[in-house]
């Protein structure tokens, strides 16, 4: 096994699981028997990234369960079989198993590898339905389903080892045994670089090679194969002898940008420096301001230059700490596309705003807060279909979130489009459970809000989905602890809209509680 | 050709045995390990440093290998590369599959002499 240090796996669960989570939103965005080529090749691609990377830290059951959940990509890329609802269910749970792995592996426990067996069976059962002649994981596409530049024919393809190359795990002879899945595959190698045996470092690759390549694959399949060794080798792909037709790739732009990982706990000591200088800044100022005389002035200047820098240095490390709030919507496709089926409801989320930026440090604690708003318009306020066919509506419900941000405050809306709150039934409850705040007469609206009382709850019966954990009172408790506010409206048939108002970014003290072990993703133009 | 002779494993697990007659001349066997790939390729290196010392034509036993990659092979084409600048003989026996498709998926198996099973001086 290589030896690998804490820092590179660490870097490896935290891309992984990001991987998996942009894996699962690709999967959620495609409709059973509308299979996306686009789609479907950033998924295999980071599926096959995540096997490269467990490969070559010596993750062998990840890489291996990878494999086939890329296999099952493979065949439905090479349009050998239908994006089918069962394959959309068991490449959905296969991610969710990968995703258990890597939380195991991560914390040292063992839980994950059972699941993962029997969701192994499961691909396994897929995989081997179609016929044993289609192509493999490692041969995507010999179908023309992608976008990107197309080409039948030769490809001659220059590879050169770095250094680096066989000590990440990568064997050429294993990556040209992948390629020459695509089509006939010639190797000319040059030995010119190959030292005396004497000289000769083992764990460092000194050949080169010019592969010839006979596929009708498209280009962006055969540099797929190779992405994994991206970082250990020099390669020159091209097409013999006609020209490649080159078409703009729309993941070219996203490709180029150059980004950063960076530990959130790293910002938030920069933004303690920068409390401390700003503090000091305040003292130097009252001092500056006592001085007379001729010197006075020019210290002064210089005290405003410092001044003006110091805000835009605030201003920076504060964008630092910004992230979209659309970072928080990732999980509640999959939370709607489970809870309906679960419930037999039909329901259709839409997002708007998703860009609006937010502190880190509210996102973490906003995540919790929004995930029961939509547990709760999905369990109490969308209805059954034929309910809401009945009542004159389409069948399909509608669940909406809507982000905006305006002088330092941003509004989050969740919405949906079911029954709304039945009065009579909370203020019974209410009632009956002696809440003071009840006794009274009270608006409608002040009904609707009782809801937001501790132990309160709409429904008699806890369900898989709402109804236990964290209550509405917790909701705006969390909201409230982050200054901001929690608002609803309800009209009977027609929805319920919950409104979130929040600063957009908080004060230090919450700040310094946030950082934790986050981590942040800068990213900039290349 | 068969080998022939008491065998003599050292340390690295590749056995050495002298005492084949290859092109009417005496032999050195070596038994390559079941592993020829990046794990065990100090150990190989080692030993094919040790065979390369001498001067006698060398028979590259692969009966028991079972895994090759391109570390391995690497080794064994320096190996051979500089028992041919020595004008030496070597020769292979018992080459598996493993090790057949991995030098022909690298471009190597003429360049090994496993196209013809050995190389001539």
């Amino acid at each position: 096994m290589i030896d690998t240090t804490e820092q590179f796996q660490a870097a490896f669960f935290d891309e992984s699981l990001e991987a998996l989570d942009a894996m699962e939103s690709g999967l959620l965005q495609m409709d059973a028997g509308d299979a996306n080529a686009d789609r479907i090749n950033t998924i295999f691609r980071l599926a096959h990234s995540i096997k490269g990377n467990a490969g070559m830290l010596g993750f062998t059951p990840v890489a291996s369960f990878t494999h086939l959940l890329e296999s099952l990509l493979a065949q439905v890329r090479a349009n050998q079989r239908g994006f089918t609802q069962p394959v959309a269910d068991a490449l959905l749970l296969a991610v969710d198993a990968l995703r258990n792995m890597m939380i195991d592996l991560r914390t040292g426990h063992g839980q994950a590898t059972l699941s993962s067996d029997v969701m192994r069976e499961q691909l396994l059962a897929l995989i081997s339905e179609v016929p044993a002649q289609a192509a493999p994981a490692h041969a995507p596409a010999s179908a023309p389903t992608c976008n990107t530049a197309h080409a039948t024919g030769q490809w001659l393809i220059g590879f050169s080892a770095r250094e680096s190359l066989l000590i990440a795990g990568i064997d050429p002879a294993q990556l040209f045994a992948d390629v020459s899945a695509l089509g006939p595959l010639h190797a000319t190698a040059d030995t010119a670089g190959l030292p005396a045996l004497a000289d000769l470092n083992p764990s460092v690759c000194h050949l080169r090679w010019e592969l010839h390549l006979q596929t009708d694959a498209p280009q962006d399949s055969i540099e797929l194969l190779f992405d994994w060794a991206e970082n250990h080798c020099d390669l020159v792909i091209t097409q013999l002898p006609a020209l490649v037709q080159a078409a703009a790739d729309p993941h070219t732009a996203e490709q180029d940008a150059a980004s950063v990982r960076m530990p959130l706990a790293k910002i938030d000591a920069v933004q303690v420096a920068l409390n401390r200088v700003t503090s000091a800044e305040a003292q130097l100022q009252s001092e500056v301001s006592a001085l007379a005389g001729g010197a006075a002035e020019g210290v002064r200047f210089g005290m405003t230059q410092l001044q003006l820098q110091l805000r835009q240095l605030q201003e920076e490390v504060r964008r630092l700490r910004m992230l979209p709030v659309g970072t928080l919507f990732g999980r509640f496709p999959r939370l709607v596309r489970d809870a309906g089926a679960l419930l037999g409801k039909q329901i259709r989320l839409t997002t708007g705003g998703d860009d609006t930026e937010l502190d880190r440090a509210i996102l973490e604690r906003l995540g919790d807060p929004l995930l029961h708003l939509v547990r709760n318009c999905i369990d109490h306020g969308i209805e059954l279909p034929q309910l809401r066919v009945a009542a004159g509506k389409p069948a399909e419900g509608h669940v909406h979130i809507e982000v905006a941000a305006s002088a330092g405050l941003v509004v989050i809306e969740v919405s949906d489009d079911g029954k709304g709150l039945d009065s009579h039934r909370i203020l019974d409850k209410a009632r009956a459970r002696g809440l003071p705040q009840a006794q009274a007469e009270l608006t409608e609206q002040q009904v609707h809000e009782l809801i937001f009382l501790p132990g309160l709850s709409t429904i008699d019966v806890a369900t898989d989905l709402s109804g236990r954990g964290v209550g509405m009172d917790v909701v705006r408790c969390n909201v409230e602890t982050l200054g901001g506010s929690i608002e609803l409206q309800s009209k009977p048939g027609m929805g319920t809209r919950f409104t979130l108002c929040l600063p957009i970014a908080v004060d230090g003290q919450i700040m310094g509680e946030s950082v934790a072990d986050g981590l942040l993703q800068l990213r900039h133009s290349a | 050709m068969a080998a022939s002779g008491a065998q003599q494993h050292n340390d690295t697990g590749i056995g050495a045995t002298p005492g084949v007659a290859l092109g009417g001349a005496s032999a050195l066997v070596l038994q390559l390990p079941a592993h020829c790939t990046l794990s065990q390729a100090v150990a190989l290196r080692a030993s094919l440093l040790t065979a390369a010392a001498t001067t006698s034509d060398v028979q590259l036993d692969a009966n028991d290998v079972e895994a090759v990659d391109t570390a391995g092979l690497q080794l064994l084409l320096a190996f051979i590369t500089q028992l041919q600048q020595q004008r030496r003989c070597v020769q292979w026996v018992h080459v598996g599959t493993p090790l057949r498709m991995a030098a022909k998926q690298l471009g190597l198996l003429q360049l090994l002499g496993l196209d013809t099973q050995g190389l001539a001086p």
